[in-house]
Order: C-alpha cells, then sequence, then structure tokens
C-alpha cells in the first residue's frame, strides 16, 4: 500500500531524510535502499505503538484567527504563549503537536496544492527550541515545513534537520480538528 | 525514537484523568486530489473473483484473497 504523501496521516522517521550522504546518527545513507527498504531508522521500531505525553499547541486559538496564512509559520512564541495560557510545559521525551487549522481551511475551502499556493508549519526559527526541550517527535496537521521554507539551499528545514541532526520523528498530516475539539470540551 | 525511556512513559500514563480515546489521524482517500497527486493506492495480490465460477487462475493451492 503507497501511503506517503499528501493529506494521508503518516509518519517520517530518520530514514526519510539525507544530508551530504549521510542520515542521522552520521549514518550512510544507503542503509535505505531500494531492495531491503529501511535497514536503519526504520517506522518499525514503533510497531509496539508510542507512549508518551503529547501536548498540542493550538495556533490559531492562541492568534485568535481561524487559520493560519500560507506562507506564514508557527513561531516559537506561539508555543511559548501556549504553554503560559494553557498551563502546560514541552518536556523532554513530548510528541509536540502543532495545530494550525489547515484541514480546517481544508474542509471549509477545499483542496489545494501547497506547492502551488504556499504551505504553513512550525516555522524553522522552532527547531532550537525542540532541541532545548529535548523533544521526540513534532506533529502538525501540515506537512511539516513552510512552503517556500525561505531558505535557498534548504527546502524542507524541519525535515533537513529535524531528521538528520536530531533524529526528531515527524508526524505529517495529523488531523488535530478531534483533539482541538476535544481540548476545547475540556476546557484544557 | 530519542527521549522516551521507561519512566518517562509512567510520568505520561500518570496524567491520565478522563481516559479519552482521541484520534489524530485523517480518513484515507484513494481520490487524485490538488493536494494529493500521489495518492494512496491499495494493491490486492489475491482475490475472490473467480473461485466460485472455476476460472480462477492460479498457483496458490487455498481459497484465499490478501492484500
Amino acid at each position: 500500500m503507497r501511503i506517503h504523501g499528501g493529506p494521508v496521516t503518516h509518519m517520517d522517521t530518520p530514514a526519510h531524510f539525507f544530508w551530504e550522504g549521510k542520515m542521522y546518527n552520521d549514518r550512510p545513507a544507503h542503509l535505505i535502499s531500494t531492495n531491503l527498504g529501511a535497514t536503519a531508522e526504520s517506522v518499525e521500531l514503533a510497531k509496539d505503538g508510542i507512549v508518551t505525553k503529547a501536548v498540542l499547541v493550538d495556533a490559531p486559538m492562541i492568534r485568535g484567527v481561524d487559520w493560519l496564512e500560507r506562507g506564514e509559520g508557527v513561531m516559537s512564541d506561539d508555543i511559548l504563549a501556549a504553554e503560559e495560557q494553557c498551563g502546560f510545559r514541552v518536556d523532554e521525551g513530548d510528541v509536540l503537536l502543532v495545530r494550525t487549522g489547515q484541514l480546517h481551511r481544508r474542509n471549509v475551502e477545499g483542496q489545494v496544492n501547497f506547492q502551488q499556493v504556499g504551505g504553513t508549519a512550525c516555522q524553522a526559527a522552532c527547531l532550537p527550541l525542540f532541541y532545548e526541550r529535548g523533544i521526540a517527535m513534532i506533529g502538525t496537521d501540515t506537512t511539516n515545513d513552510v512552503i517556500p521554507s525561505g531558505y535557498p539551499s534548504l527546502t524542507n528545514p524541519i525535515h533537513q534537520v529535524g531528521l538528520v541532526a536530531m533524529g526528531l520523528w515527524i508526524l505529517d498530516r495529523a488531523n488535530l480538528e478531534d483533539p482541538s475539539q476535544k481540548c476545547r470540551e475540556l476546557n484544557r | 525514537m530519542n527521549f522516551i525511556t521507561a519512566q518517562k512513559r509512567v510520568e505520561a500514563t500518570s496524567l491520565i484523568r478522563e481516559g479519552a480515546i482521541v484520534s489524530c489521524a485523517t480518513t484515507i482517500s484513494y481520490d487524485s486530489t490538488p493536494d494529493m497527486p500521489d495518492f494512496p493506492m491499495h494493491f490486492m495480490i489475491q482475490s475472490g473473483e473467480g473461485w466460485a465460477t472455476g476460472n480462477k487462475v492460479t498457483s496458490r493451492p487455498t481459497q484465499v484473497a490478501m492484500d
């Protein structure tokens, strides 16, 4: 079953991106092969499930908008503001979920090609915060990189730095509408 | 996955108050859409077609369907 990409919820492991022929922990990229698949950093590492704390940052709620605009990024200040307003802290080993409202916008306005019209996600400037806090996974309701990235040499900085340099797992196109609604119901 | 230790799992599960289940998964669509040019594909490598009529062409000894 081919499912990677677009609006299908999926996890990216450090086997997904390389930098100068190397993957996370300096492993050679050829460990990911056509005939054997990912012989290192495979998604099968999560075959028994992932049990940890997840925190949801609802960026549109923090900013008082329906959704973030395409090409606009969630910033560290949004995450810090959510911690202060909602009374939680992003800790080591957490899954950080960041809602941008793009799935809501898709439901309201229809589908668009993000490569053509632009997309939103956490801005790459959030990476130092991710590193300092030691999050295990970042998940958003988008493909986890602002489009265009704004960095001429980096098409996907969250992926290229997060996966390769930090070993950060990525959850793409998560449905964060339901968790957001649940948090509102519980006032949490 | 980094930093998720047994102690972390204990701490995380101790935070549960409601016990509610909320999915973070979108419903998979097999349609081609503007934001899904590489749409999901589901392949069957053996189906139920032909077994009842005796027209099944297969090397498999048992009547099975598999994806």
